[in-house]
């Protein structure tokens, strides 16, 4: 398959999932697999397609349903990709274990999931402990996965705040180079400065965003 | 001038000593009173005192009714969860599965406690100030509510999905918006105050927004015995202003901080309304002297508007806010004066 190929194949998939066409979107997909693997079809197709959503979703071009439907897609790509050898194989490597949660007193849980899906779709090990989480709880799971990271979110500006106690649980713990700290979700758009006012190492400007700024977090981690 | 007067005149274009305004302080109502949120949020007679508190401290020129909206879901079997110091939530939708729609019923807005909270509260605020200051009953909006009866991911993934399932569980909404508003309305409120975000083409897709949904708020609306104010819901309006500006009923519309009165104002007209846009929630942590500032930048750029209100936007102003931080806004507004 030649980029030519490729880029048509990016564009229709574009479409279908502003459309919200789910089911034609994953059946292009797979069609696409049957003759190159699922890794490559996710590097070459999927991979660019979400950067292209989520630019499109970051500036307000698209709605929130549209990037449902963007992770509804990749989810039921992954569950047929996983049980591919190719898969397996090229991801054999990777599975950095990361931990999701839903700071205390938040329960709302979309655009948790939705990252949790992309971060997925990249490599990433999710430990998602759900909603209503308190920053001891995170911190206590972070530890014993060893995970490098701690992605929290938030839709309420008032519950947003609890993500400094995150921030301050990791700092009394000394953990601050070993354990990163991404927030996100709707209040962050919102209000952008809110990053720096409960300790995040980052934010990401939508769901799609996410594994970028994961490995950009990674990347400062000290051993 | 009376504050019924001024927002009478106001919503008129006729003159007023100065600009109407209400900060959404049906929350902070309870941080005056001291009283637990599960039990401010539970018996009307707390609320009223809270309110009185709310007018004796900022004297608004509008009184809300009790902003949880999760109250109203409560009605239709969703389990929520009470905070400290946070509005209330939803712990555990009703259902989680457009399959489970069928189990929804129209709970009975005469009988049943949770409604009949609001109700109570709306009736005992109307009791003490519908002579002076007029009332908003705040009401989920019948596209939003499925949203709290089963979750926000179930109900964006219904819309998508399941468009027979969607419309089968507004068909209920909408019956029970239109009864529970007119109640509201027959006990004593002055308007309908209705958030809205499942209306917004940046929440769901412009598609399902003109074709699905706009069509059921314009359905209800020219059903309501009295004045609607449109609330943006937490996100912008002006991007989807063009599909509502002509809702039946609407008096006014909130709009979101990030919203431009002027563009607004250009897409809607000279008729309804337009209020906004100090961000409530923000009020927690700003100074009193940028507070200020930003009213009087709101004020400027209305002083020609003869139907602006100013209002907060966003969510219930927060428990821990400085009571300086909401006097500031009343003390700039009445020394700015007649517009």
């Amino acid at each position: 398959m030649n980029d030519t190929e490729y880029t048509h194949h990016r564009t229709l998939l574009i479409a279908m999932i502003i459309n919200a066409e789910r089911t034609e979107a994953v059946d292009l997909i797979c069609s696409i697999a049957a003759q190159i693997g699922y890794p490559a079809v996710i590097t070459h197709v999927l991979d660019p397609a979400l950067i292209e959503i989520g630019d499109m979703w970051a500036r307000e071009k698209l709605s929130l349903a549209q990037g449902y439907v963007a992770a509804k897609i990749t989810e039921d790509v992954l569950l047929k990709a996983v049980d591919t050898k190719e898969w397996q194989a090229e991801t054999a490597e990777m599975h950095i274990p990361v931990v999701l949660a839903s700071i205390e007193d938040d329960f709302h849980p979309l655009g948790r999931k939705m990252v949790s899906t992309f971060l997925q779709l990249a490599g990433w090990t999710v430990h998602d402990m759900g909603n209503d989480i308190t920053a001891e709880e995170m911190v206590d799971k972070a530890v014993e996965l060893n995970a490098p990271i701690i992605g929290v979110s938030a839709m309420m500006y008032t519950s947003a705040l609890n993500i400094g106690k995150v921030r301050q649980e990791i700092d009394r713990r000394g953990l601050q180079d070993k354990l990163k700290l991404a927030v996100g979700g709707a209040i962050f758009k919102v209000r952008p400065t809110l990053v720096e006012e409960v300790g995040g190492d980052g934010t990401a400007a939508s769901a799609i965003d996410a594994p970028q700024l994961f490995s950009d977090l990674l990347k400062t981690i000290r051993p | 001038m009376q504050p019924i007067e001024r927002v009478m005149n106001r919503l008129q274009g006729k003159p007023v000593d100065c600009v109407p305004y209400a900060p959404l302080t049906s929350l902070y109502g309870a941080r005056l009173i001291s009283c637990p949120l599960e039990e401010y949020f539970s018996v009307p007679e707390k609320y009223v005192q809270g309110q009185a508190a709310v007018t004796d401290a900022f004297e608004p020129d509008i009184v809300f009714t009790p902003f949880g909206l999760v109250i109203e879901a409560e009605a239709f079997g969703s389990k929520a969860v009470y905070f400290e110091k946070n509005p209330p939530n939803i712990r555990i939708p009703a259902i989680t599965d457009a399959g489970d729609i069928y189990k929804i019923a129209v709970p009975d807005i005469e009988h049943h406690p949770r409604l009949m909270y609001i109700r109570e509260s709306t009736r005992l605020l109307a009791k003490q100030y519908r002579d002076q200051i007029p009332i908003a009953a705040i009401c989920n909006s019948p596209t939003d509510l499925p949203a709290l009866i089963m979750g926000i991911e179930n109900w964006i993934d219904t819309l998508l999905f399941h468009p027979a399932a969607a419309r089968s569980l507004m068909e209920l909404t909408s019956r029970y918006f239109v009864a529970f508003a007119n109640a509201l309305l027959a006990d004593g409120a002055s308007c309908i105050f209705t958030p809205a975000s499942f209306s917004n083409p940046l929440i769901i897709t412009h598609r399902i927004a003109q074709n699905v949904l706009v069509p059921v708020l314009r359905e209800c609306y020219a059903r309501i015995n009295g004045p609607i104010v449109f609330h943006h819901g937490g996100a912008r309006l002006i991007p989807f202003l063009e599909l509502l500006h002509d809702l039946p009923n609407v008096a006014g519309f909130v709009i979101d901080p990030r919203d431009s009165f002027d563009e607004a104002r250009g897409i809607m007209g000279t008729g309804p309304a337009i209020m906004g846009n100090l961000n409530g929630p923000l009020l927690l942590k700003n100074s009193p002297h940028t507070i200020e500032s930003r009213c009087l930048k709101i004020l400027e750029n209305r002083k020609a508007d003869p139907k602006f209100l100013f209002t907060t936007s966003n969510a219930d102003i927060p428990y821990d806010t400085p009571v300086e931080n909401i006097r500031i806004i009343k003390d700039t507004i009445r020394t700015f004066g007649a517009p």
